[in-house]
This record gives C-alpha cells, sequence and structure tokens, in this order.
C-alpha cells in the first residue's frame, strides 16, 4: 500500500470511529435542546436547525452521519428535507422524532425509504434511553459492526403506554 | 367538575436520569419560559386556528416530556379540536390551557426546582 492510501486508509477509519455527526431538525426550542443534550451525552457532535429551510442549507453544506427530523415544523414537512437529501445522494440515517400520529410517521418512514435514506421512527414524548439505543446502533454499524443492542416493536410499544400514563407513577398537584 | 391536576414524576425522574439533574432542571426552565411564550401566542391568534392548533401541537409534546400530563391532555384536545371549535370554545379551551399551566408553572416552583437540583 503507498504512502497515501495508507493515510488515507487511517483517515477513513479514524471519521468511522470519531463520533457521529447529527442534524437535529425541530421548530420546538425544548425539543431542540432535549434531543441536543441527550445526543451529546451519547458521544454525538450536533447541529440545529429550527426550520424545513434551515435543514436543507446544512445538509446540502455539511456531511451529516444521521438527521434526527421532526415532522411538523413551521415553515414545511419534515419529509421535504428527506426529499431534498435524496437529490443530494444524502447517505446517512434518519430518525424520526414526532408527536404526530403512528400512521404519519410510518409514511414519512416509508417515504424516505422510498428515495433510499434507512429511516427509524419515535413517538414524542421521545424515550431518551431509546434514542440512546438507536445512536449506538448507528455508530456501532458505521464501523460495520453488529448492532450492539436489539430492541424493536415490543420496546416501542411499552415506552409508549409509559408516557401514556399507563405505567408508571402518576401524582396529583396540588390545586 | 374539573379532572385533577395531574403530573408523572416517573416522566421527570426519567429525564433527570437520562440529562442529570442540572440537565432536567434547565430542561424545565426553557419549557416554562417557551410555553408562557406560546400561550400569549394563542392569546393573540385566538381566531386564526391553525396558529392555535400549532401552538398547542408543541406545547403537547413538552409538557409529557417534563411529565405535566394534564397540561399535555388539555394541549391535545385543544390540538384536535381547533379546527371544528367555535370562536366561544378557542376562547374557553384556551382559558383552560392557561389555568393548566399556571398550576404546573405553580408546581414546578414548588417542588420541581428543589428537586432538581437535590438530585
Amino acid at each position: 500500500m503507498s504512502d497515501v492510501s495508507s493515510v488515507l486508509s487511517l483517515d477513513s477509519q479514524t471519521e468511522k470511529r470519531g463520533p457521529l455527526r447529527l442534524l437535529i431538525v425541530d421548530d420546538d426550542v425544548v425539543q431542540r435542546e432535549l434531543l441536543q443534550r441527550a445526543s451529546r451525552l451519547a458521544g454525538c457532535e450536533t447541529v440545529l436547525a429550527p426550520s424545513c429551510a434551515e435543514a436543507v442549507r446544512l445538509v446540502r453544506s455539511m456531511p451529516f452521519d444521521c438527521v434526527i427530523l421532526d415532522l411538523e415544523l413551521e415553515d414545511g414537512d419534515g419529509v421535504d428535507v428527506c426529499r431534498a437529501m435524496a437529490d443530494i445522494n444524502y447517505a446517512g440515517a434518519v430518525i424520526i422524532v414526532s408527536g404526530t400520529e403512528s400512521c404519519r410517521r410510518s409514511t414519512a418512514r416509508a417515504v424516505a425509504r422510498s428515495v433510499g435514506i434507512e429511516a427509524q421512527s419515535l413517538p414524542k414524548p421521545v424515550d431518551l434511553s431509546s434514542l440512546r439505543v438507536c445512536l449506538a446502533n448507528l455508530g456501532k454499524g458505521r464501523q460495520g459492526l453488529p448492532a450492539i443492542h436489539a430492541w424493536g416493536g415490543a420496546a416501542v410499544g411499552q415506552t409508549v403506554a409509559g408516557h401514556r400514563g399507563q405505567a408508571g407513577r402518576v401524582t396529583n398537584m396540588p390545586a | 367538575m374539573n379532572a385533577p391536576p395531574m403530573f408523572d414524576e416517573t416522566a421527570f425522574l426519567s429525564l433527570s436520569a437520562e440529562l442529570g439533574a442540572d440537565g432536567a432542571a434547565e430542561i424545565l426552565e426553557i419549557f416554562l419560559s417557551d410555553t408562557s411564550r406560546r400561550l400569549e401566542v394563542i392569546a393573540c391568534s385566538r381566531t386564526d386556528c391553525s396558529v392555535v392548533k400549532r401552538q398547542a401541537h408543541s406545547i403537547k409534546s413538552s409538557a409529557a416530556t417534563l411529565g405535566f400530563l394534564e397540561l399535555s391532555g388539555i394541549a391535545r384536545e385543544l390540538e384536535f379540536g381547533a379546527e371544528s371549535a367555535s370562536p366561544e370554545q378557542l376562547h374557553q379551551a384556551a382559558e383552560t390551557l392557561r389555568e393548566a399551566f399556571d398550576k404546573a408553572l405553580g408546581f414546578a416552583e414548588a417542588e420541581l426546582r428543589q428537586k432538581a437540583w437535590r438530585m
């Protein structure tokens, strides 16, 4: 292997082992801050976009490993951001995090996959431990390693039930 | 009779476990400030149901994240009922949402701020 190819190979490996670069797209400041803090604690680098327009501008100008995407934004639909990502042959993943009904998240995920983007979805309020698992698996996948955690519909179902008050402790507040 | 105000302590403790006590306290402050602003937007836009719907949608998710289930539930009703509501119904729903937020704010000031910093 030549010196140049050795250096290129080393750079490539270093990039694969480095932190995931995330774009967080949400027009709600509470959700943006929440997702950013959780992602940084998971070892990721984050860039924030409060609108579809800003998200499209950023995906065209910077490389990202994953886009965490809300669907209902003030200036448009998150699916439009997916289409813009497909136009530039975006090679990363998408995690849809939305408070819309599950059928709408499923439709958005199907649209993303139809344009060649691997997409997962999580309901709001987002379960941060599920997000952490998604990010950990993306990091392993980028290195060509198997997922370190396995989870699926059952885990998501429990999360949703928990957030909807079917599990967990509920306290009366003083009136 | 109004439903009792409900707070899901598990949600707040989960948030603290993931972000740390400081992180949870900071998210709480952002939520209180942002929701107060959104309620002002609703108060100024009661005849524009699309604006009311959007603000209620955001409050619904963020309130549930912090554990304010009653506030989240009222916001959800407003989000899904805004389009078919009369101006009087929108006005009443906005007032109910404001009252739920005031209770949540009082609870946060009395309990959560201290609790977050103790953890």
